[in-house]
Order: structure tokens, then C-alpha cells, then sequence
């Protein structure tokens, strides 16, 4: 149901460790003289002393204070989208001329009609509605959690049939997509407290 | 003869002029959405708290007045299922010929927003269900 970021992980790993890789190389390179061909400063028994001395310029400290803000908004922005997100779509426009006026609906709002829809079906007790995708190419993912006696393969029919139906109906496009993910429900729903009759 | 001036047959500058507030259309665009079957809105709480929703509340509406035309915001709840496009469109059409009809004030745009979608027989308490 929810989205996680697995693509900007690979994105970032690849990064890091490409970089870790090139630094690896080089200091094999130096480490068995192959580096002395091209640059004849970079001798494997060569002094540090050059390196010391540019670390022991006075800006060196702001240099090292710059990079490491840099490296640790970088990281925080990593961790910033490990949070997993629902990625609920983009507000639907729905106007036939745009002249005569807009029409937006966000996709949250057709989402918990579908679930308030769902919860109205017997044998349900709890829903969660994600729609994905464009007014004219919805996708819907639901979540139910089904009562432990209830009729899984019916509940499943009936939201292939009247739920997405509904949706159908309501966004006048085809869905492209349903995926339902079924749990069961141990505690029985406390929600209705009144019945009209 | 009468000495009293024929006030019926005066061009209209003499006779006095009429103006309508923004929140005369205001009123009259939410009165007529109101009215519309199927059409709902949301009342103001404090603060946000005790906001209510309901296809029996009348939806909120802004309006922007530019010469003898104006172009409607409106914030509206629809029931559910019905297709949304076509519901709004009726809504677009509905405004834009009976406030021009109504005030007068010609009608260019009018902005839907739909805030909710809701069952009809549900009502305004999420936590009710209703045995039909």
C-alpha cells in the first residue's frame, strides 16, 4: 500500500559506492607504484608531509565544516525518504472546457469514498483506499480487513464487481488497475453503535 | 390632468440605480447549489471544530465581481456513486444560468472544488451506518 525508496536507495548506494570503489583503486595504485607513472609524487614511501601542511591551513577547518553540512544534508535527505509514503495521485482535473471554469477533486477524497463503500459491505471491518494514476487512467489499491468469518472469495467479488464498479461510475474511466490485499481481522469492529431500521 | 411625473416611462438613469453586493450572488449561488439534488457543502465550525458535512448543508461560495460579470468558487460535497464529471458540469451549468437569471450579474467561470463524496443515505456521521 505504501511506496518506500527503493529506487532512490539503489540510486544512492550505486553513488557511494562507486565513489568508495575509485578511492579503493587509487590507493591500490599508489599502494603498488602504478600511480608513480603518471604523477612521480605519489610514491607509496612518499612523506606526507605536503598533505599535512595544506590540512594545517587556517581556512582548511571551514572547508571541512562546509563539506560536512553538505554530506550531512545529503544524508538527512536520505533518511528523509526512507519514510514510506501512501503517493496518493496528483489532484484530478475534470472540467470538459477549462474556459467555462475548473474542476478538481483530490485523489484522497474519491479514496475514502471507495472505503467508507467497502465498509458499508458485510463482513468488513476496516478499509484503506490508495488511488494512483490520472482521472483517465485510475488505478486503486484497497486494503480490507475482512471479519474472520466472513466470506473471503464473495468479499473479493463483491469488490471486483460493485466497489470498483463504483469508482468506475463516479471518475467515468475504466480502472486500470485493482490490487486488494485482504487481512483478517481478530477484534470484532466496535464502529457501528447504531442501526436504523 | 395630473401634475405628477411619469416615473414608468423615464429612462432608467433617472429612476435610480441598483446595486448588488457580491454577497447577494454569494447567497444566491449557494441557495440555488442547495437546492440542486445530489449537491452538498460543509459548514463552518469554530475553528475548524464542529465542521459539519452534509448533501443538506449549503455549499460555500466565493465570488469575484469584475464589471457586470463574475467568475464563482465553489466548495462542494457530491453523493456517491454518481460520475463526478457530469455532476459538476450540471452544477457549472445550473449556476451560470440561474444566478444570471437571479441578480442579473453575468456568470464566466465557475471553479468546482469537490471536497467529498458521500452515500446519500449515510448522512453526516461517518461513525453511523444505516440499515436499508
Amino acid at each position: 500500500m505504501r511506496r518506500t525508496a527503493a529506487a532512490a536507495n539503489r540510486t544512492g548506494l550505486i553513488i557511494v559506492g562507486l565513489i568508495a570503489l575509485l578511492l579503493g583503486l587509487a590507493v591500490l595504485a599508489i599502494g603498488f607504484g602504478f600511480a608513480a607513472a603518471f604523477l612521480p609524487s605519489l610514491q607509496a614511501d612518499a612523506s606526507l608531509d605536503p598533505a599535512t601542511a595544506v590540512l594545517a591551513l587556517p581556512y582548511s577547518a571551514v572547508i571541512a565544516l562546509v563539506v560536512a553540512v553538505v554530506l550531512a544534508v545529503i544524508a538527512l535527505r536520505w533518511l528523509a525518504v526512507q519514510v514510506p509514503r501512501k503517493d496518493f495521485a496528483k489532484p484530478f482535473r475534470m472540467q470538459a472546457d477549462a474556459r467555462t471554469g475548473l474542476t478538481t477533486m483530490n485523489a484522497e477524497v474519491i479514496a475514502e469514498a471507495v472505503a467508507d463503500d467497502l465498509e458499508s459491505t458485510d463482513g468488513v471491518v476496516d478499509a484503506q483506499v490508495i488511488l494512483r494514476g490520472t482521472a483517465r487512467s485510475p488505478e486503486l489499491l484497497v486494503h480490507i480487513d475482512a471479519d474472520e468469518r466472513a466470506d473471503i472469495d464473495a468479499l473479493i467479488a463483491e469488490v471486483a464487481d460493485r466497489v470498483a464498479g463504483n469508482a468506475s461510475l463516479a471518475l467515468g474511466a475504466p480502472l486500470r488497475a485493482v490490487a486488494v490485499e485482504v487481512g483478517i481481522a481478530r477484534t470484532r469492529s466496535r464502529r457501528q453503535r447504531t442501526v436504523s431500521v | 390632468m395630473s401634475s405628477t411625473p411619469d416615473t414608468t416611462t423615464a429612462p432608467a438613469p433617472r429612476r435610480g440605480g441598483l446595486t448588488i453586493a457580491d454577497k447577494v450572488v454569494e447567497r444566491t449561488a449557494g441557495q440555488i447549489l442547495k437546492d440542486l439534488p445530489g449537491v452538498g457543502g460543509t459548514s463552518a465550525g469554530l475553528f475548524g471544530i464542529g465542521a459539519n458535512s452534509s448533501l443538506e448543508t449549503r455549499p460555500a461560495v466565493d465570488v469575484t465581481l469584475s464589471g457586470r460579470s463574475c467568475t464563482l468558487a465553489v466548495d462542494v460535497g457530491l453523493s456517491y456513486p454518481t460520475p463526478i464529471a457530469e455532476a459538476t458540469e450540471r452544477v457549472r451549468t445550473t449556476l451560470s444560468t440561474e444566478v444570471e437569471r437571479l441578480t442579473g450579474v453575468t456568470v464566466r467561470q465557475v471553479d468546482i472544488a469537490v471536497r467529498w463524496l458521500r452515500p446519500a443515505a449515510v448522512g453526516t456521521d461517518r461513525g453511523k451506518r444505516t440499515l436499508q
